[in-house]
């Protein structure tokens, strides 16, 4: 790989997230907090089983077909499926009046909280999804955009959009299977997560991965082979795309859930060995790989002195973000 | 066209009636009126016809349909200079009037697009140039005032807090664009709804550095979006280039003339030469054997494509290549190919061994498709 033309890559551990939301706050607070962006969120996190956010993403077409052309696909609706922001009556709340929302509140960024799925106590579930702009390989989002708005950078594969150039035609937005373009209607333009690149370039980490409580993010250039991302991705494989169908080649990577504590009988005893999140529900986010994904991740976590489970606990920084390989180092010596 | 605009001799037979808008030549100072201003007492209405462009197929398949079910819609035009600076009125009717609102995110605004070639004498792509030759495109849509700060989500927006978002980009090719600024070349757009009509206006220097309108005649074309059928980009009503006289300056009529050009050959033979020879590539009204991205739809290309494009399109395919949706949307349809010395060339071959009088029959033919 030429080294103009990289790939920044992210990996989250589904394992640590704890659903803190502290990565939607900081991201909110940083790029989206101002007039028409204020139904928008970069970063969310949902919970599986979930409608998501916006309101069954998943559903809502975009992405690649098998022959590489642009499938078609919807402009979600603010009301119905992002949740328009409400206010509540602080106003009246002096009057002894009922705290609660102005207006009837529709859909949210985490409407569906811990909803979770199974039955209490027996085998109830949930899991926290983070969710970002991927970054594409091949996003989809830029090939839809008739007036190059798009671009994906060469140095570091950021996708971002050149508000100059964008026109609020929204094709773009259709075109995202992840639904992580955003219409601003205040001034007409399509916005997205732009992996914060203001930071990357000072060599510092994303801001919904360095804030991350639960240290659940890794960051760093898919060709540093001594880098945790590669090691998690391409050596141990166990960090997995979200929707690998949807054919955009996304770069944030997962590492599934494989910890989920097991079942309860009727009696409410212990079924040793058994599974409350089932590998089987992961294949539609995270493909047939999840398999084999998660039989590395539990056969080395038997092994004491496991590189890759270290790696994943990963307690300091340096731990996982990486911004310089060797090479690049070398470079800059020079 | 990317030549210079020439008359075509060898046609069998031309209409030769010449309809152009005038621009009338008033006194006094036309830069910045409105769209409601009393200077446009002093011209009269020319009628032109917009027909919905289909020739591409976005991604968003309510958008292609709603499009192309618009319908031919008619655009009452007036066209004002004062030796100095030029302005536009368009009217059309609309009985749904959509603006962008604070709270959506999958409605569109109704609005309006001029087209201007930025070279005096060449007609370059009608839908936004192509490679050899560029456009200025001047767009105007209802958007939220940008200072809006309302705090409260809940509270039902203020139409009167409505601006005319005024755009303008430079195109070279079907994808290539650069912005523009309005207010460095003294250029303004006005755009109200009044009584089921939209009055949408442009006023800018006859001459800046974007474009040249000082002679006889030049070229525009204009499009309309129309919200209610979640118009907007490349999917509108849009009219082939329109000829405009200026009155006082001498010349143009033979721009005028070519294009005003017609034919009038055989179609029915024209439409099952069409049949035989373009069908395979080309989806047109209820034609569709062609695979869904291979070619542009032809369903209107007789109402916004200029006979002498439709000419040259069949004869010479390469002067003005036509480029898919976006480069990267079909990629196994891409409509434009390098060839072995690495010249891009269009995929669609030229038809320049048909006889005379079977590619007057197609034109013709082509012409109906409106
Ligand atoms: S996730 Fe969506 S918005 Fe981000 S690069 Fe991919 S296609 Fe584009
Ligand atoms: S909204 Fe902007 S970025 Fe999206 S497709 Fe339109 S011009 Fe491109
Ligand atoms: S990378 Fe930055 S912009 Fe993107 S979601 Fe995280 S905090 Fe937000």
């Amino acid at each position: 790989m030429n080294m103009k033309e990289r790939q920044l890559a992210m990996v989250i551990d589904l394992n640590k997230c704890i659903g803190c939301q502290n990565c939607t706050v900081t991201c909110k607070t940083m790029w989206t907090n101002s007039s028409g962006k204020d139904y928008m969120y970069w970063n969310n996190v949902e919970t599986i089983p979930g409608n998501g956010y916006p309101k069954n993403w998943q559903d809502m077409g975009g992405g690649f077909d098998a022959d590489g052309s642009l499938k078609n696909g919807k402009i979600p609706n603010m009301s119905k499926e992002y949740g328009i922001p409400w206010e509540y009556n602080h106003d009246e709340i002096m009057s002894a009046k009922e705290f609660k929302p102005k207006t009837e509140p529709t859909w949210g960024v985490n409407w569906d909280e811990e909803k979770g799925g199974g039955e209490f106590p027996k085998d109830n579930y949930f899991f926290n999804l983070p969710r970002i702009c991927n970054h594409c390989s091949k996003p989809s989002c830029l090939s839809a955009c008739p007036h190059d708005a798009i671009f994906k950078r060469q140095k570091d594969g950021i996708v971002l959009v050149d508000m100059d150039l964008c026109q609020g035609c929204r094709y773009c937005i259709a075109a995202c299977p992840y639904k992580k373009i955003y219409f601003n209607p205040q001034f007409s333009k399509s916005e997205k997560c732009n992996f914060c690149f203001p930071l990357i370039e000072e060599g510092l980490p994303p801001l919904c991965a360095s804030d991350c409580s639960g240290r659940a993010r890794f960051v760093g250039y898919l060709d540093d082979i001594e880098g945790q991302v590669y090691k998690l991705i391409k050596k141990y494989k166990v960090a997995l795309p979200l929707r690998p169908d949807f054919g955009v080649e996304p770069n944030v990577y997962y590492i599934p859930p494989f910890l989920s504590p097991p079942k309860f009988d009727k009696e409410g005893n212990i079924i040793e060995n058994s599974d409350r999140i089932r590998t089987s529900e992961l294949v539609k986010l995270f493909g047939e790989e999840i398999y084999d994904a998660i039989k590395t991740l539990k056969n080395e976590k038997r092994d004491g002195n496991s590189e890759l489970l270290k790696m994943l606990v990963a307690s300091q920084d340096k731990d996982r973000f990486r911004f310089k390989n060797k090479d690049e180092a070398n470079i800059n010596a020079l | 066209m990317h030549s210079k605009i020439i008359l075509s001799i060898f046609m069998a037979c031309l209409a030769s009636a010449n309809n152009y808008i005038p621009a009338i030549k008033v006194p006094g100072d036309v830069l910045g009126i409105k769209a409601t201003s009393k200077a446009w007492m002093s011209a009269n209405f020319t009628k032109i016809k917009a027909y919905p462009f289909v020739s591409i197929k976005t991604n968003d398949a309510r958008a292609n349909k709603l499009n192309y079910n618009s319908g031919v819609k008619d655009i009452n035009i007036k066209v004002l200079y004062d030796g100095k600076n030029i302005a536009f009125l368009l009217k059309w009717k609309d009985k749904t009037k959509n603006i962008s609102k604070r709270l959506e995110t999958d409605s569109f605004a109704d609005g309006f697009g001029i087209e201007l070639p930025t070279q005096l004498e060449v007609m370059p792509y009608v839908n936004f140039g192509d490679k050899k030759n560029s456009v200025v495109y001047y767009d105007a849509k209802i958007g939220i005032n940008q200072n809006y700060k309302k705090q409260n989500f809940d509270e039902n927006q203020d139409e009167n807090s409505t601006i005319v978002r005024q755009e303008a980009y430079k195109y070279q090719k079907f994808s290539n664009a650069k912005r523009l600024n309005l207010k460095k070349s003294n250029t303004t757009m006005d755009l109200i709804y009044k009584n089921g009509y939209w009055l949408g206006s442009l006023s800018k220097q006859l001459v800046d550095k974007f474009s040249s309108m000082n002679s006889g005649a030049f070229i525009a074309s204009f499009s309309l979006y129309d919200g209610q059928n979640l118009q907007r980009g490349r999917l509108r009503n849009l009219t082939p280039w329109e000829s405009i006289k200026v009155e006082g300056i001498d010349g143009g009529e033979q721009l005028i003339e070519t294009m005003n050009e017609h034919i009038t050959a055989n179609a029915k033979n024209g439409e099952v030469l069409m049949l035989k020879n373009c069908s395979i590539c080309h989806n047109y009204k209820n034609i569709r054997k062609a695979p869904k991205y291979m070619a542009p739809d032809l369903s209107f290309i007789g109402g916004y494509g200029n006979l002498s494009y439709l000419k040259e399109s069949i004869l010479s395919p390469n002067k003005v290549q036509v480029e898919d949706f976006t480069k990267t949307a079909h990629p196994n349809f891409s409509w434009v190919e390098a060839n072995e010395d690495g010249k891009n060339i269009s995929i669609m071959p030229s038809f320049d061994w048909m006889s005379q009088s079977e590619i007057d029959d197609l034109l013709t033919f082509l012409q109906t498709l409106k």
